[in-house]
């Protein structure tokens, strides 16, 4: 249960970031948001490793690892949250946000076309659920132009 | 008032596009992540040190705005809300990791992608008058967060 409730702290936590970066980004560009949001993030996930790493974890790191880490960098954080805030900015939380929610379909396309990973029953019946969701999201949206 | 409503379409369409993009790089960050995580089991650091680097790439970019939004009239509502943006995505990532030494992946990471549906429960209870929520938003974000669930079930 402990596990449950925690996951859906993180839900909460994921589901109310745009919405503060929608109310900063009205008199900030989402490029200032989102270093600032970054910074905050940095400081507070910094504290939390600090308590769950032992110091000789640190010694692992290698340039294979950092390598890998700097990739993470651009693309969960540049690519990610960056262009997440500035969707944000021109579309709403609304309707950005269930586009952004389609990540895990995307990691497994990823994993499918680099990794060599199976295409699975459950993967094919989510993914035509996502985009009937899409289509229903960003059909009237795109024919009315409401923003 | 014919421009108008062209370059509205476009800010649309073009939003649209940066919302998959940023997906894309979400998800193929996720599958760098897991081959990270494989090799070095420490996810917390692991997203610690990447948040060092990707703060410092989008310094480059955007320190200039920063110091611009920042100089020109303190905005303290703007500032204070992207720093709980920021607060709000650490207690997620965070949440997330703790979650799975408690429960297995195939269980806490559906929970934690029904965040779309939140995001519109929070709109809706404290920022109505800020977007308006159509049916079909809602039914899409159902859809949506239905076939995420039922890919993460059976992927992890």
């Amino acid at each position: 249960m402990f596990g449950i409730i925690i996951s859906l702290t993180a839900s909460i936590g994921f589901g109310s970031s745009s919405v503060f970066a929608k109310i900063s980004m009205q008199k900030m560009q989402s490029g200032t948001t989102t270093l600032i949001s970054l910074i905050t993030s940095t400081i507070i996930t910094l504290f939390v490793s600090t308590l769950f790493t032992q110091t000789e974890e640190y010694n692992k790191l290698n340039i294979e690892i950092l390598m890998l880490l700097f990739y993470i960098g651009v693309l969960t954080y540049f690519f990610g949250r960056l262009l997440n805030y500035t969707s944000v900015q021109y579309i709403g939380v609304n309707k950005a946000t269930p586009i952004i929610g389609t990540t895990p379909l995307f990691a497994s396309l990823t994993a499918i076309i680099f990794m060599n990973e199976k295409i699975t029953t459950p993967i094919m019946i989510g993914t035509a659920l996502i985009i009937m969701g899409i289509i229903l999201i960003t059909r009237k949206t795109i024919d009315a132009t409401k923003y | 008032m014919q421009l108008n409503i062209k370059t509205r379409q476009n800010k649309v369409i073009i939003g649209y596009i940066l919302a998959f993009m940023s997906a894309i790089g979400y998800g193929t960050g996720t599958v760098v992540t897991k081959h990270v995580i494989n090799i070095f089991p420490n996810p917390i650091l692991v997203s610690s040190i990447s948040l060092i680097i990707g703060t410092a790439i989008i310094s480059i970019f955007y320190i200039k705005n920063l110091i611009q939004d920042l100089s020109n009239e303190t905005p303290i509502k703007e500032l204070s809300n992207a720093i709980f943006a920021g607060i709000s995505s650490a207690l997620g990532v965070n949440s997330l990791f703790i979650g799975l030494k408690f429960v297995p992946v195939s269980v806490a990471s559906p929970v934690a992608n029904t965040f779309p549906l939140v995001t519109i429960i929070i709109m809706k209870i404290f920022y109505g008058k800020l977007e308006k929520i159509s049916l079909e938003t809602i039914l899409g974000s159902l859809l949506i967060v239905s076939g995420i669930i039922i890919i993460t079930i059976y992927t992890s």
